[in-house]
């Protein structure tokens, strides 16, 4: 019993960060079965808990689909009226005239400029990490804390970082893309259409899909349309069933 | 702007989530959810079904990495990890939404679809989880409450001892081995490939 505690602590010791993982041609087949069975026990429990604490979170988030519909106050006030000012007999006319305004404006303008962050937002997902392999180290690279940044999510200060990097043409896309994501599509644009149009850099098809959203973006569907088309005339393009998607999508 | 009491406040919080007061998240969870499906509506064109989605993965996101020691001091506030994370999640809802929805631009299924491999391993990784979930759902309370606060919430041996009000470490440590033998029984007798 004492030798197979010892076996599980050094097991837990190495499952839960506190030791250095073994070489695993040396460590005694013992410990590495105890080692294999532990971690799948451990995926086990990992499974069932955030279950547990999903199912946790989503009876808290009842209360808000649930709790909008009870809390309207159905308390009924009596206000004796006074004397309507005199302005105010012309309220319904000027009420009627603003809404046709607004009905001519709608005609004229239809929510395309809505439509366009909608569409942007529906198709943008920043370009997966392919760049920097990132480990746990006490002495991050700037490129490793940029791209660090970038995988978490904080895509701000992802873009400040990369900013700071060597010019080489794969720090630049996800630049672009960490820049896009925190909605510069400005500082994005020109950075992507250099990238697009550079026959050695490997990743130039993305950059061409990521130039059309960052123009739809902008506020530009003709210059998207155009983009969009090409792409979608390119047989092997990665985004080509994408770029057919939203351009079938684009008012 | 974040004050200082803010992030005072940030800080005492994840120092609570730290020290095994894991219902603070139910606090963390109420405070932001609102303010992130309100951005990520307006913002990331989510529903809000998929948004409240994505912030309950982030709030689990945010937990695990503190109790794993990834996430040991705080260079932004609480709100904006959760919200990068949540972002991230969100973006993911909805490339999904587009490759699982009726994408046929002229009537036919597309071929990408059929063969969208991803959905398939991701399918197969939810039903791993679940069948590996059910293991730990045989096992007694006591063995369950153990291996949960040891393993996923990170307790020392004393921390479980105190909590589930056993005699000693020693018999934390004993009943805990039985207990991880008794799942890794159940585990292996069943058909959980990996």
């Amino acid at each position: 019993m004492e030798r197979r505690e010892n076996i599980q602590q050094r097991v837990d010791d190495e499952l839960l960060g506190r030791r250095p993982a073994a070489n695993p041609k040396d460590s005694d087949p013992e410990l590495r079965d105890a080692l294999n069975d532990t971690r799948r026990a451990m995926d086990a429990v990992d499974a069932a808990e955030d279950e547990a604490l999903k199912a946790r979170l989503q009876k808290l988030e009842q209360k808000y689909s649930s709790g909008a519909a009870t809390s309207v106050n159905t308390t009924a006030t009596v206000r004796t009226l006074g004397p309507r000012p005199a302005w105010r007999r012309f309220a319904p006319a000027l009420a009627a005239g603003l809404a046709l305004l607004v009905a001519l404006a709608l005609w004229l303008w239809p929510a395309a400029a809505v439509g366009h962050e909608e569409l942007f937002a529906a198709h943008f997902q920043p370009y997966e990490n392919l760049a920097v392999d990132l480990t746990r180290t006490d002495d991050p690279s700037p490129a490793e804390r940029a791209f660090t940044a970038y995988e978490a999510g904080e895509y701000e200060r992802a873009a400040k970082l990369m900013q700071e990097l060597d010019d080489r043409p794969a720090y630049r896309f996800y630049r672009a893309q960490a820049l896009l994501a925190s909605g510069n599509h400005t500082a994005a644009i020109p950075l992507l259409n250099d990238l697009m149009e550079a026959s050695d850099f490997p990743l130039r098809n993305q950059a061409r899909w990521y130039y059309a959203l960052a123009k739809l973006k902008a506020g530009r569907p003709a210059a998207a349309r155009t983009t969009l088309s090409e792409i979608a005339e390119t047989p092997d393009h990665p985004f080509r069933a994408e770029a057919r998607e939203l351009l079938a999508r684009l008012p | 702007m974040k004050t200082t009491s803010d992030l005072s406040a940030d800080l005492a919080l994840l120092e609570a989530i730290r020290g095994g007061r894991h219902e603070m998240l139910d606090r963390l969870y109420t405070e932001h959810r609102s303010a992130f499906v309100h951005y990520a509506r307006q913002q990331l064109s989510a529903n809000e079904e998929d948004a409240a989605d994505a912030f309950q993965d982030a709030v689990i996101v945010f937990y695990k990495n503190v109790v794993n020691g990834n996430l040991t001091e705080l260079s932004c506030s609480i709100r904006t990890y959760l919200f990068a994370v949540g972002k991230r999640v969100t973006y993911r809802k909805n490339a999904q939404r587009r490759r699982e929805g009726p994408a046929e631009l002229d009537g036919k299924p597309s071929p990408a679809d059929e063969l969208d491999l991803e959905i398939f391993r991701r399918i197969e990784n939810d039903h791993r989880r679940q069948t590996l979930a059910a293991g730990l759902g045989q096992l007694g309370d006591t063995c369950r409450q153990i291996l949960t606060l040891f393993y996923y919430h990170r307790y020392s041996i004393e921390s479980v001892q105190n909590t589930l009000e056993l005699s000693s470490p020693g018999a934390v440590r004993v009943k805990k081995l039985r207990c991880l033998d008794q799942l890794k029984k159940i585990l292996n007798n069943g058909v959980i490939k990996d």
